[in-house]
C-alpha cells in the first residue's frame, strides 16, 4: 500500500503522503486509533484499512472531504 | 557498523541503478532526538550508493521554514522530492527500514523516473482534483 500511495503522490501534485512508522509515534497511533497495519487516513478523517485495489483507493481520495 | 549489510548494500545499489533523474532526500533532525541518528545513517548509506541521490541534513528548528514548506511536522523525518521540486510528494516519519525498506527504494525510483505502481499514471489519478493528504501507518519490522 505504501508503494501505491507514493506512486499516486508522484503522479498527482495535489497528493502528498506521510509514511508513519507506528512504533515511533504512539501519539499519532492513539489519535488516529490505529489498530491494524497498514492503515491509511485521508485528510485526517477518511480511513482505509488493509489492502484495497488502486482504483478503489483513488476513488476514496477523490471523494474525501477536505482536511478540517 | 553500517545498518545495511554487504548483501543488502549490493542489492540496494542494483535497484538504485534504475534511477534516472536526481532525487533529493532532506532529513530533519534535532540533537536530542535519539531516533534521528538511525535515519541520518540509513539515508547516508543509501545516498552513497547512487550519484542521482542528494542528501541534505537539516536541524528541524533552524530550518523550520523549509520543514513547513515540505510538510514536515515531526522528526525524525525524511522528505523525498525530485531535484528542484518545491514540494515533497512523500515524507517518511520514522525509519524506513525492515519491511518498508523495499517500498522506500521503489519510491525513490518512482520519483526519479515517473514510473510507479502498475496502472498509476496521470490519467488514473486525474479524478483527484482537490488537495489530499494521506497518512499511512506502517511497522518497520
Amino acid at each position: 500500500m505504501v508503494y501505491l500511495c507514493n506512486s499516486i503522490a508522484a503522479a498527482n501534485p495535489l497528493v502528498t503522503v506521510e509514511v508513519i512508522e507506528a512504533g515511533a509515534f504512539p501519539d499519532l497511533v492513539s489519535r488516529f486509533q490505529v489498530g491494524t497495519i497498514p492503515k491509511i487516513v485521508i485528510n485526517g478523517t477518511v480511513e482505509v484499512l488493509d489492502i484495497v485495489p488502486a482504483a478503489e483507493l483513488i476513488a476514496k481520495i477523490a471523494a474525501a472531504p477536505p482536511a478540517p | 557498523m553500517p545498518l545495511l549489510n554487504e548483501q543488502v548494500t549490493a542489492e540496494t545499489r542494483r535497484i538504485l541503478g534504475e534511477l534516472r533523474d536526481p532525487v533529493r532526500m532532506t532529513c530533519f533532525t534535532q540533537p536530542e532526538c535519539h531516533a534521528c541518528g538511525h535515519v541520518v545513517e540509513l539515508a547516508g548509506e543509501v545516498a552513497a550508493l547512487s550519484p542521482q541521490l542528494r542528501l541534505d541534513i537539516r536541524d528541524f528548528l533552524d530550518a523550520a521554514a523549509e520543514a513547513a514548506r515540505l510538510g514536515v511536522a515531526r522528526i525524525p523525518a525524511l522528505a523525498l522530492a525530485r531535484e528542484g521540486e518545491d514540494r515533497a510528494p512523500v515524507r517518511y516519519s520514522g525509519l524506513p527500514a525492515g519491511h518498508e525498506f523495499g517500498a522506500f527504494l521503489r519510491t525513490l525510483i518512482v520519483l526519479s523516473t515517473g514510473r510507479g505502481s502498475p496502472g498509476i499514471d496521470a490519467a488514473a489519478v486525474a479524478p483527484i482534483r482537490l488537495p489530499a493528504e494521506l497518512k499511512i501507518f506502517v511497522l518497520a519490522s
